[in-house]
């Protein structure tokens, strides 16, 4: 019988009550009890945890303080933060000391809404002995307050380590505490570290995708083996809760412990490439970085990663000439400013090249007081944008607009007196 | 310019030969004062300034009746015509609320989006000249996202439209905590344009609001503003599921109306053709332009708009920047709409065209004269668009002109109809099990059910059990949690169109595709299948790809001169029969249908001589509909032969189609009539009614209690209609000489019991 079918058929019973309809707003908590499968899953190795509000299923896997994940060794972590602390950088990255750092990701039933559970979450922290990851896995939908509060995360401030945590996870955490706000403590706020916005900003132009995998391959040399990829999740955990089997679960459970591994390892090699100058990254990436510092108002640090980055690869990639003359220019040091700015104009294309024209023709102009280089650099800037393709129609018109303008006033200085025509 | 007064035009009206010979009718209502009252006591003082910085000292005795009942918390619907100051009804307790605790929140719903954003102006400007500060926001697509969280956080009030709160704002409850937690009022603008499909899902969106309410402790009231229709209460007590007071006495005053009831005159006797009512609708206006009458005329299209814009232009092309004649439709940039409702409040526009844009509640003033290019389809959208002429102090002139269609024609005929104040039913059907399964799923996943709880007025635990069968949910501790990863209310369209309706996109100029219309399913495969000829706004298009799987339909201007007629198999399978009655001498029933329809072939036939000039096969897949349906089953008449009666009845369902939206206000495709000469389920001839959306929502139930009424008013018309074999007016257009007008006739008599 078809889906229409059976709904004509329901039509039938279909009753309706006069009196008002009322949400469950029995504020009596009942424990729930465990689910039938209870026995099929802690079978096959997770432990059982009872609190006031019920039941959670957990795993526990200690890790030795040298543990390698991919090319990285876990005890970079200690040197990491102090690297941190020492640098005095004010700095996405760089954690609050008072508060332990808890590497962090959960799984969850959908994607959005809050008709989505969470129903696995994983920290891993290091302690004196050894690195310990913690699983929580929801028993079944009813446990889920026992399942929040077991985390903790309502009683002690975390430094969060995630990957993507900041628009994903920690949203999802806040609107199921909201829905268990009648039962549980209030969830603290942590502070958060998002690792996907902190590779982004390394590997932008270097790395086309940021999935996590493709950063364990190509940044951790960590290759998965035997994974089951991360959208099949939601399924697996409905099916396990429908049918008791845990086989594929616990899948699912190690797919999650790579995951946060992979957070440690991805931490510790982005404070390095970060906060000293590390062999084997490229061109781009430091150029990234020096960029990063200089948004941060860091432009000692800055100056000194992209300086040598051009030391190391010359005009490889010309956009670090670019960001060099913009921390000149901000430290008054303009010869050195148009002298990168020259070797840009020369190496860029398209709209950075445009703006390298800009700014050498400003500083001819108001700094150097060089008035026919400054009208050169502004012509050849306006040839660049009848060349260039690629531009937005509002770059486009904006900078003709300040290079005719920059241009009239030059030809004014240039020749006082004369009255100019139109060009 | 001269500026006459409504009776000085009147008078010259009255006495040229050319517009009085084509008069009908002409009827008048006569106007009535205002009704006041003083501002209630504990009205705040920040409102009582804010209120005088508008000229206004007191208030209408319906908004004092609004203010009172809001007070005391009950729900109410106020009947608002058209400039009757309806939204202090809603501001004016909202406002004192949030003026009297800061935490109070409200949210008004339009119907569309424009409309909110339209709303919030006027809100604004109320707001500011009360000086206090209350935030009001629309949330909405547009709505940035930086932006937001502010709302969500500290909107006062919030402007939504029912699609946004379906899937933007009810499945994301959580974020909207200080919201649900101290919503006290949920305006309905605009209730009568909640009907059908849409009003029917727009109903259950509310149930789920109210439901989202309970779980965090606020229990609202709901205030709605409706047109004039035959039973707001109803409606609004079956969209809210609430208890409801009426407010019905309305203390704005309202002018003198003039009616004129006028006909084209008819250039193709036989066909019974009239001249355009476009053109005289043009010549109409032009007429009152030059007169200095400031004047709105209502077109049914963007395209009639446009056209009758460009004919009225040419009044004004001597004169550089002339901005005196106007069109307003939906498409225009909402600063232009802005310009324009601004000249008409001043009185730079003098004459503005427009679609049924304006029957909804933006606020131009008050014009002088009327026009309306045929009838809009209800009475309740006929009054709102007389609504717009009417001044202060002035009488007004409402031209009423008929095109050469049934209901139009009808109502030349029966201007009382128009006039008599029985404004159409507006219903909508919660009851819908389709509907209700798709906002139950919704609802699941908003908050798990528990096992003793309701939903709305319904008892839900066996839906829900059935739903657990098909995996969507689980049921552990005595509740029914979503168990799986879709979003249902991405998955759920309000305004079914969507998700079920063929999109018809004109790809003429290759670069400019734009989408040009809609159609149903059903009516799709007969009239979007390639090749065929589609007619839109009288252009010829040609369909070149229909994408069946993708609802889309390719069209291109074409200039031919044939058109084409689609074959559809239409299979009807009675499931079972839940009433039945006699009516005349045949049987009236009542009960669900299986609609089985298999598009076969089309012919191109030429227009005049209908010369069959090729043909060719339909490949569509069949489709298959369960609905509810009324039919009505009678023995055939004595001598007549199978392919007579196929004639007879198929005029008889063109009338009775034509003239179902007289008894319900619905669209001409919410619902089909089939006629059968020997139906499978009663062997005899048979007329099927069937509601054209999965399920039924409502229509042929009530068609059922009003069989004879309808086919009464067939009867009637098809004899009183003055072509000679039959025409587009009455039973569809016939060969010349072979009309079976007068079989039609009788028959219908006879099926009435006449």
């Amino acid at each position: 019988m078809s889906y229409e079918q059976k709904l004509m058929q329901m039509k039938k019973q279909l009753k309706k009550s006069s009196s008002i309809d009322s949400v469950g707003l029995t504020t009596t908590v009942k424990k729930p009890p465990s689910p039938s499968y209870e026995r099929r899953w802690l079978a096959s190795g997770l432990l059982k945890e009872e609190n006031k509000y019920g039941i959670v299923y957990k795993r526990i896997i200690e890790y030795p303080l040298n543990y390698v994940h991919g090319e990285i060794e876990l005890s970079g972590l200690k040197t990491s933060i102090m690297k941190w602390h020492l640098s005095k950088e004010d700095h996405p990255l760089s954690p609050e000391p008072t508060k332990p750092i808890m590497f962090f990701d959960t799984e969850t039933t959908g994607l959005k809404g809050t008709g989505t559970f969470i129903f696995l979450m994983g920290f891993i922290e290091e302690t004196e002995k050894c690195f310990r990851l913690t699983q929580y896995l929801l028993p079944g939908p009813d446990h889920e307050a026992a399942f929040l509060y077991a985390t903790r995360l309502w009683e002690t401030p975390f430094t969060i380590v995630s990957y993507n945590g900041k628009s994903f996870d920690i949203p999802q955490v806040e609107t199921r505490w909201i829905l268990n706000r009648k039962t549980l403590p209030p969830l603290l706020t942590h502070d958060h570290i998002d690792l996907l916005h902190g590779s982004r900003r390394i590997w932008k132009g270097e790395m086309d995708r940021f999935k996590l995998p493709m950063i364990e391959q190509q940044q951790l040399g960590f290759f998965r083996e035997g994974d089951i990829p991360g959208f099949m999740a939601p399924i697996i955990y409905q099916d396990a809760v429908k049918n008791g089997d845990p086989e594929l679960l616990m899948k699912i459970l190690f797919h999650n412990e790579w995951d946060i591994l992979s957070l440690v390892a991805l931490y510790i090699r982005a404070t390095n490439l970060l906060l000293k100058d590390e062999s084997g990254h490229s061109a781009i990436s430091q150029t990234n970085i020096g960029k990063w510092f200089a948004d941060l108002k860091s432009y000692k640090r800055s100056k000194h990663i992209l300086e040598n980055t051009v030391d190391k690869y010359g005009n490889q990639h010309p956009i670090t000439f670019l960001h060099l003359g913009f921390i000149y220019k901000k430290e008054k040091d303009f010869q050195n400013a148009v002298e990168v700015f020259s070797v840009a104009v020369n190496h860029l294309e398209g709209k950075e090249r445009i703006i390298a024209y800009e700014e050498l023709a400003k500083l001819y102009e108001h700094r150097l007081l060089q008035l026919h280089n400054a009208l050169n650099a502004t012509r050849n800037g306006r040839a660049c944008i009848l060349e260039a393709t690629e531009l937005t129609e509002r770059f486009k018109s904006r900078s003709e607009i300040s290079f005719k303008k920059r241009e009239m006033r030059l030809l004014k200085k240039i020749f006082p007196g004369e009255t100019q025509k139109p060009t | 310019m001269s500026k006459a007064s409504i009776k000085d035009v009147l008078n010259v009206l009255q006495k040229e030969p050319s517009f009085s010979s084509n008069i009908a009718h002409y009827r008048s209502i006569d106007g009535h004062e205002a009704k006041y009252e003083s501002f209630p006591k504990n009205l705040h003082p920040s409102l009582i300034k804010a209120l005088a910085s508008k000229g206004i000292f007191q208030l209408y005795s319906h908004q004092r009746e609004a203010f009172e009942l809001a007070s005391s918390l009950n729900s109410f619907t106020a009947i608002t015509p058209t400039a009757s100051g309806k939204s202090l009804c809603y501001h004016l307790p909202v406002l004192q609320s949030i003026l009297e605790d800061d935490k109070t929140r409200a949210i008004y719903l339009f119907p569309t989006k424009a409309l909110a954003q339209d709303q919030l102006a006027d809100l604004h400007e109320l707001i500011e000249a009360s000086e206090e500060s209350i935030f009001s926001y629309t949330y909405d697509g547009d709505t940035a996202p930086g932006l937001r969280t502010k709302v969500r956080k500290s909107g006062h009030i919030v402007l939504t439209n029912p699609d946004m709160l379906h899937s933007g704002i009810l499945p994301h409850h959580t974020k909207w905590v200080s919201l649900f937690e101290n919503l006290k009022y949920i305006i309905i603008d605009e209730l009568h344009t909640y009907k059908g499909v849409f009003g029917s899902h727009v109903g259950h969106v509310l149930r789920r609001l109210k439901r989202i309410c309970n779980y965090y402790g606020s229990d609202p009231i709901f205030i709605c503003t409706s047109a004039t229709i035959a039973n707001p209460k109803e409606l609004a007590e079956s969209l809210t599921n609430s208890k409801m007071d009426l407010i019905v006495k309305n203390g704005a005053p309202a002018e003198k109306k003039h009616f004129i009831f006028y006909n084209p005159p008819v250039v193709h006797p036989t066909f019974g053709i009239r001249r355009s009512a476009v053109l005289e609708v043009r010549d109409i206006a032009t007429m009152l332009y030059r007169e200095g009458i400031q004047t709105i005329v209502f077109a049914k299209s963007r395209v009639r708009v446009e056209m009758l814009v460009t004919y009225m232009k040419e009044l004004t092309n001597k004169k550089l920047f002339d901005q005196t004649i106007m069109g307003y439709r939906g498409g225009y940039l909402p600063s232009e709409r802005r310009r324009i409702e601004k000249g008409l409040r001043n009185g730079d526009i003098r004459t503005v065209v427009s679609t049924n844009a304006l029957e909804l509640g933006i606020d131009i003033g008050q014009l002088q004269a009327c026009i309306m290019t045929g009838y809009p389809g209800n009475i309740a959208s006929a009054f709102q668009q007389a609504g717009r002429a009417g001044r202060r102090q002035e009488e007004a002139l409402i031209i009423y002109v008929a095109q050469s269609m049934v209901l139009d024609q009808y109502i030349i005929e029966h201007p009382d109809y128009l006039l008599g104040q029985s404004p159409e039913e507006v219903r909508i059907h919660p009851d819908n099990m389709f509907i209700l399964m798709d906002h139950l799923k919704c609802a699941s996943f908003e908050l798990p059910f528990s096992s003793n709880e309701t939903y709305g007025e319904f008892v839900v635990q066996e839906l829900l059990a059935f739903l657990e069968s098909e995996g969507v949910l689980l049921k552990v501790s005595d509740k029914w949690h979503w168990m799986t990863d879709s979003f249902p209310a991405g998955e759920i369209s309000l305004r079914s169109a969507s998700q079920e309706n063929v999109v018809i996109i004109d790809r003429t100029i290759a670069k400019e595709t734009s989408v040009i219309g809609e159609m149903d399913r059903f009516s799709a495969m007969t009239l979007l299948h390639e090749e065929a000829i589609y007619l839109h706004q009288g252009d010829q298009f040609q369909v070149e790809v229909l994408d069946w799987e993708e609802k889309k339909a390719f069209v291109k201007k074409v200039d031919v001169d044939y058109f084409t007629d689609a074959n559809l198999a239409v299979e009807l399978k009675v499931m079972n029969e839940d009433g039945a009655m006699p009516v005349g001498n045949g049987e009236a029933s009542y009960g669900d249908i299986a609609v089985l329809a298999i598009p076969t072939i089309f012919k191109k036939i030429r227009f005049d001589t209908h010369d069959n000039i090729g043909s060719g096969k339909i490949k569509l897949p069949a489709e298959e509909l369960h609905t509810t349906s009324t039919w009505l089953s009678f023995n055939v008449p004595e001598k007549w032969g199978t392919s007579k009666l196929t004639d007879v009845m198929i005029g008889a369902a063109y009338a009775i189609q034509s003239f179902i939206p007289l008894f319900l206000r619905c669209d001409r495709t919410d619902i089909h009539v089939v006629p059968q000469v020997k139906a499978v389920h009663t062997g005899t001839p048979t007329f099927y009614i069937y509601d054209s959306y999965p399920g039924g929502i409502g229509l042929s139930e009530k068609i059922f209690e009003c069989w004879p009424e309808l086919l009464l008013k067939a009867t009637n018309h098809v004899s009183n209609c003055k072509c000679a074999d039959g025409c587009p007016v009455c039973i569809g257009a016939q060969e010349a000489g072979y009309g079976s007008k007068k079989e039609v006739a009788n028959l219908l008599a006879t099926l009435a019991g006449r």
